[in-house]
């Protein structure tokens, strides 16, 4: 009786044919060790917030909240000026109202607010960026009919960083040392009513005596 | 000695390949679990309430309002993204309620004060699927609850006055609920109230709301409901509001951390303060102090972050939109008034009395 030649032995052939060794068993473990540890690590990843998650979910809670104070930022006044926030907002409640003269609510908001604190005027305060030109701011404000309404530059824009205004027109009632009250963002009549009221405890126009 | 192994090197390659395989795919459908559990919660409570039983003595008007927020991690439920948190707490309303301290479990990203609910914020780290708890606690001031018989003649004259505008801010102003586009309404509304004393007229706008509609019928159409004269108790209470409020008379709703989230609209009366009527339950006449309350509606300029502008106190998820507003990411339902149906996800809270818990 003959016996059949072996198989050549081919590389596939041989790896069946080797028996695993304890270096062989350690690196399968390693393997599963490291797969198991980047999934663990992972999946702990994802319970948190990734960066930009995180970035956008502040500048969320940013526009919910409202700020506890307005910084004793120095402002530039109209006239050239160099003051500071709490040096100008020292009345029980003052309003503090961002502006600018391409901002189509703002033409709207400022004079209604001009005209509730006419009593007080000290407890208006008109803030602009320092992007603006005050020359244009000027225009602007004799085109409405308040060539005597004066008005601060954030030179350092530390109102606008402080006060978190990411739009316009953007108005707080503040007491003294910029501690704020309210935020109003955009142009509501009825809001601004109720803020020019708070301002001025109380004698202020209401639409229907303004014959609005 | 020689340690002979048992498999070819083949078979241990076979099974590696396989057991990565394995924790590929678990990896893929483990939500993970939930961050807190029970106890742990439960602990923070007990630490937190302790805390605060140090903290005054004198607790005689002090509640602890314990919100409970929960998000599961099934599919289709589960909302995946990242955003954030918000439940509301309790409100500051002079005379009424004062909110005094608040705690959350996990720690929370911030304390949000509108000018007049409190709330706060929680990280919604929802890249990986899995069930999400959120605890918030606050302790507020708040009388018991008693009941409140009238003066002869109630006014409301006494109402600060720079709380009076806002209070009594009309639908045409506010634009609430659409009412201003709603031709019926103030015609209704001076109908059904009637003459004066206010508190007379909010009971008569009270009852003129009484006919319900199941919570889920109508959409939010409340000019429909009020040619049909058939309510949810949420448009119930909008109603009942801005009626009152079309009569000058300073009103708001609430929502209290009762278990049911109960409906109630707010007066104010002199010598007695800020009484409230349950707008399901008006058989239980007016009453002052009680659960404290979570929410209130309309406050001007109202709130994105919150699923009817406070008129309701459920939490939920939360993300800035294309818009750089405030878009929605998950929101929860009040549990103790869900029909019995599948898991969702809920806001629920309760009430702990600092006297009890400081035994």
């Amino acid at each position: 009786m003959s016996s059949l030649p072996p198989p050549p032995l081919t590389p596939w052939r041989a790896l069946g044919l080797r028996r695993a060794g304890t270096p062989d068993l350690a690196f399968c473990g390693a393997v599963l060790g490291l797969v198991g540890l980047a999934l663990a690590s992972g999946n702990a990843a994802g319970r948190r917030l990734s960066p930009e998650g995180a970035q956008s979910t502040a500048r969320l809670l940013d526009e919910l909240e409202l700020p506890r104070s307005l910084p004793n930022a120095m402002l530039a006044r109209d006239d050239g000026l160099d003051t500071r926030l709490w040096d100008v907002a020292t009345a029980p409640r003052t309003i503090v109202t961002f502006y600018a003269p391409w901002c189509a609510p703002c033409q709207d908001e400022l004079p209604t607010l001009v005209k509730g604190t006419s009593a007080h005027s000290d407890r208006l305060t008109v803030i602009v960026g320092p992007d603006e030109d005050p020359a244009e701011v000027r225009r602007k404000l004799e085109n409405l009919g308040l060539k005597d309404q004066r008005f601060h530059v954030d030179t350092r824009r530390e109102l606008e960083a402080g006060g978190r205004v990411t739009a316009l027109p953007t108005t707080f009632l503040i007491g003294p040392m910029g501690k704020v009250h309210e935020r109003m963002v955009g142009y509501s009549e009825v809001r601004l009513q109720m803020l020019l009221y708070k301002a001025t405890s109380g004698d202020v126009l209401t639409p229907e005596a303004d014959g609005n | 000695m020689e340690v002979r192994p048992r498999l070819s090197w083949a078979a241990l390659r076979l099974i590696q390949a396989g057991a990565v395989f394995l924790l590929l795919l678990g990896a893929g459908s483990w939500r993970g679990g939930s961050d807190l559990n029970d106890q742990e919660l439960e602990s923070f409570l007990r630490a937190t309430t302790s805390r605060w039983c140090a903290a005054h003595p004198d607790h005689d008007n002090l509640q602890a309002v314990v919100v409970d927020v929960r998000f599961h991690g099934e599919p289709p439920l589960f909302a995946q993204g990242e955003g954030t948190v918000i439940a509301p707490l309790g409100i500051d309303l002079p005379g009424a309620q004062r909110v005094l301290d608040v705690a959350g479990a996990p720690a929370h990203l911030r304390r949000l004060t509108t000018p007049a609910v409190t709330a706060l914020a929680w990280e919604y780290g929802g890249r990986v699927h899995r069930d999400m708890r959120f605890r918030g606690v606050a302790l507020v001031e708040r009388s018991s609850l008693a009941a409140l018989t009238l003066p002869s003649a109630p006014t409301f004259d006494d109402l600060a006055a720079d709380l009076r505008p806002e209070a009594s801010a009309r639908a045409v102003a506010l634009e609430e609920h659409g009412l201003h586009k709603c031709a019926a309404f103030s015609a209704w509304a001076a109908r059904s109230a009637g003459a004066r004393p206010h508190t007379a007229q909010i009971e008569r706008l009270v009852q003129a709301v009484a006919a319900r509609v199941p919570d889920d019928k109508g959409g939010e159409d409340l000019c429909a409901d009020i040619r049909m004269g058939r309510f949810t108790p949420h448009r119930a209470q909008v109603a009942v509001v801005m009626a009152a409020r079309e009569m000058g008379i300073p009103t708001y709703g609430f929502a209290s951390a009762a278990g049911g989230k109960s409906h109630l609209v707010g007066t104010f009366v002199d010598g007695a303060g800020w009484a409230f009527m349950d707008v399901e339950r008006p058989g239980d006449g007016w009453f002052t102090g009680g659960p404290p309350l979570l929410t209130m509606a309309p406050v001007l300029g109202g709130f994105a972050a919150s699923p009817h502008d406070l008129w309701s106190p459920e939490a939920g998820a939360y993300t800035p939109n294309q818009w750089q507003g405030v878009g929605t990411l998950s929101s929860t339902q009040w549990k103790d008034r869900l029909p019995a149906g599948p898991p969702t996800d809920t806001t629920e809270a309760r009430v702990l009395r600092l006297a009890d818990v400081c035994r």
